[in-house]
């Protein structure tokens, strides 16, 4: 008997197998579904806003990730204590991890993502490239070692050396189960290609725990454009439009967009319908992202790899084109079919999104830590915030260094993109330095609006970038006016900024 | 919504405060005009400018990065991931000695000129703060030397 949607949703529990920002997102749409939410934490999330913000929360381990967001056994014991029902992963941690859906589904869970065997194939990166393919997907050349006669025999650096002449250079030493860039390297010439192994196998051995490399053909200059696709399992699948993922600093993006601008219409269609016939052909379920290279004359392209699950930057395309992904990974796992009117909806806006990482643009991007004074957001018309901080937290090494995203939409890239420089000029994150001040400036760039930017642009181009600091001259009318302004102000309006810690941090994940 | 916007007709200099709508403050100079995220107290303002905190108004800090006892230093907080030399090699200028790791990140800390390694002062898995001595160079003679003749020209 058909039950209608409330009732399906208000018989489960979700574990929220994340943390900071990304819990927060998924707790923001099972509320409006009405569907309870446990939060997990570690030693160093207590008192987190989304802990805060789950019906249900429980501590499940030390600060350092493999010590707690990375421990699928400490997952499944906290939602065997707070009757879980569902679990969703969000991004990072454990989202990848082929056996997160086999572990959840024997405790007759219901899994948000893909099955076991799909997040297998589709995370291992040379089995990817079977299926996309087998599918009819253009790829880059390539090698793997297990095309050697000896299956099992190690490579000899010989054969790296061979295969990589064949492929010819420059390319890319990459960790079979790799991502986010970890256990890359780019090698240009013979001379560059030991140390290049040794060190992405290292990374690869301790961020995957699986040091299997391959090689492939390094595309350069080149575009990051992704089709977002959502799955319902039984070879149904949606294709959500595209993103412009170009600007990015150490293989993670930084500014993101949808739709991608700047592509010839009929290659557009050819990367959907790729996309479209790799999903089918596995029978995809949920939501995931089949990711492209463009080349610099705009007319080839070829496949990167297929992320099973949702992605930092799904907001643009929630934005863009009008819908709740999260809303529509929840109606795949519980078996429902996917709106009709859903596959190649066209976007009714243009969306720009830029992280907030706490680190420092003008220093090489190293990490920037500590007690955060001040967290202030804008808030106007088409900005929406998805942040997992407000003032007064400690921001810690050991978890990814993305505190949030500003999302500005428009009803143009030209709108969406000066809502979101204003929405830059309108945020404090004092005392620590983040990715977006180097962002303003990229959206101001000429290559931006052209649309003739590329992977490696910021290393490449924007090296000698440095920080906005005012000059010396503008420091004593500045103090000048902070003190006029700091002073004269209301009773209720000091006292309001003493109660929220000098400024309201609270207005993040409003919508337009 | 405005109800903290109040009549700012003041000035300083060339600069003409035009709005301020706690905390953003909209001010205009030579006809240029600028936005400031403005936080903390009167006598201890926080700036923050196109998206960048700025350090200017902040109490003096001990730099960071640099060391005067011939040690390398940890650019971030972090932990240990690889220890690249052993006590009595001898180093380059930007060879690699230790590698940091925090948020995800590895971040190399390189010789800052030639020398050998008098001393290793952290183990792989240490965690690590800012500023942190790692190992200890020792200045190789040629290089010392000419630093000598250098100072003597001056």
């Amino acid at each position: 008997m058909p039950k209608n949607s409330n009732q399906d949703s208000a018989t489960h529990r979700v574990l929220i197998a994340n943390r900071g920002e990304a819990a927060r997102r998924l707790i923001r749409t099972f509320r409006k579904l009405e569907v309870e939410t446990i939060a997990v934490y570690s030693d160093a999330d207590k008192g987190a806003l989304f802990v805060e913000e789950a019906d249900f929360s429980i501590n499940i381990g030390a600060a350092p990730s493999n010590e707690s967001y990375l421990r699928l056994d400490k997952l499944i014991e906290a939602g065997k204590e707070l009757s879980a029902t569902a679990l969703h992963p969000g991004w990072g941690f454990l989202s990848e991890n082929p056996d997160l859906a086999t572990a959840v589904e024997s405790e007759k869970w219901i899994c948000i993502g893909p099955t076991s065997e799909q997040a297998r194939d589709l995370g291992d990166k040379v089995t990817a490239r079977k299926l996309a393919e087998a599918a009819g997907v253009p790829c880059t050349p390539a090698w793997s070692p297990e095309k050697l006669e000896h299956k099992n025999a190690e490579p000899s650096l010989e054969d790296w050396t061979r295969q990589s002449e064949i492929i010819d250079y420059p390319l890319l030493v990459k960790a079979v189960s790799g991502g986010g860039g970890k256990g890359m390297r780019i090698v240009r010439d013979s001379s560059e290609l030991k140390e290049a192994i040794h060190s992405a196998r290292r990374a690869a051995l301790s961020s995957f725990n699986d040091d299997r490399l391959f090689l492939e053909k390094l595309i350069e200059p080149a575009r990051h454009i992704e089709v977002q696709v959502v799955g319902d399992g039984f070879g149904d699948v949606a294709i959500l439009g595209d993103r412009e993922c170009s600007l990015q600093r150490r293989h993670q993006k930084l500014v993101e967009e949808a739709p991608a601008p700047h592509i010839e219409k009929d290659i557009r269609k050819l990367m959907h319908s790729a996309a479209k016939n790799l999903a089918i052909s596995v029978n995809y379920r949920g939501a995931g992202t089949v990711e492209f290279l463009l080349d610099s004359s705009g007319e080839n392209y070829y496949f990167l790899e297929m992320n099973t699950r949702l992605q930092v930057e799904h907001p643009v395309t929630e934005e863009a084109y009008g819908v709740d992904l999260v809303e529509l990974q929840w109606m795949v796992a519980i078996g429902k079919k996917l709106p009709s009117n859903l596959d190649g909806k066209s976007p009714c806006a243009h969306s720009i999104e830029i992280r907030v990482n706490a680190e420092n643009p003008s220093e090489n991007f190293i990490p920037s830590t500590g007690r955060l004074l001040d967290c202030c957001w804008p808030s106007f018309e088409g900005i929406r915030v998805d942040s997992g901080i407000r003032s007064g937290d400690t921001v810690t090494p050991y978890y990814d260094a993305m505190l949030a995203k500003i999302i500005a939409t428009g009803d143009t890239r030209e709108q969406a993109k000066d809502r979101l420089i204003q929405a830059i000029d309108c945020t404090s994150i004092s005392p620590l330095q983040t990715s977006i001040s180097l962002g303003r400036d990229l959206l101001k760039s000429e290559e931006f609006s052209s649309g003739k930017f590329y992977t490696r642009m910021i290393e490449t181009d924007w090296g000698e970038w440095c920080s906005p600091v005012i000059p010396e001259s503008w420091e004593a009318p500045l103090r000048s006016m902070a003190k006029k302004v700091l002073t004269t102000g209301t009773k209720s309006q000091k006292s309001r900024q003493r109660r929220r810690g000098t400024c309201w941090d609270n207005l993040e994940g409003v919508l337009p | 919504m405005n109800t903290d916007r109040q009549d700012h007709d003041w000035k300083i200099l060339d600069w003409k405060i035009l709005d301020w709508t706690p905390p953003i403050l909209f001010v205009e100079r030579n006809g240029e005009q600028h936005r400031f995220v403005l936080t903390g107290s009167a006598n201890r303002p926080r700036f923050s400018w196109q998206g960048h905190y700025q350090t200017t108004f902040e109490p003096l800090r001990e730099a960071g990065n640099s060391s005067t006892d011939g040690s390398t230093v940890s650019p971030m907080p972090g932990t240990v991931l690889e220890i690249k030399v052993q006590v009595g090699d001898e180093v380059s200028a930007g060879q690699i000695l230790v590698v940091v790791e925090a948020m995800k990140m590895e971040l190399p800390v390189k010789a800052p000129a030639p020398g050998r390694i008098q001393e290793v002062l952290v183990n792989v898995g240490d965690s690590v703060a800012q500023g942190k001595s790692l190992v200890v160079l020792s200045e190789d003679e040629q290089n010392r030397e000419e630093r000598n003749q250098e100072e003597q020209n001056d």
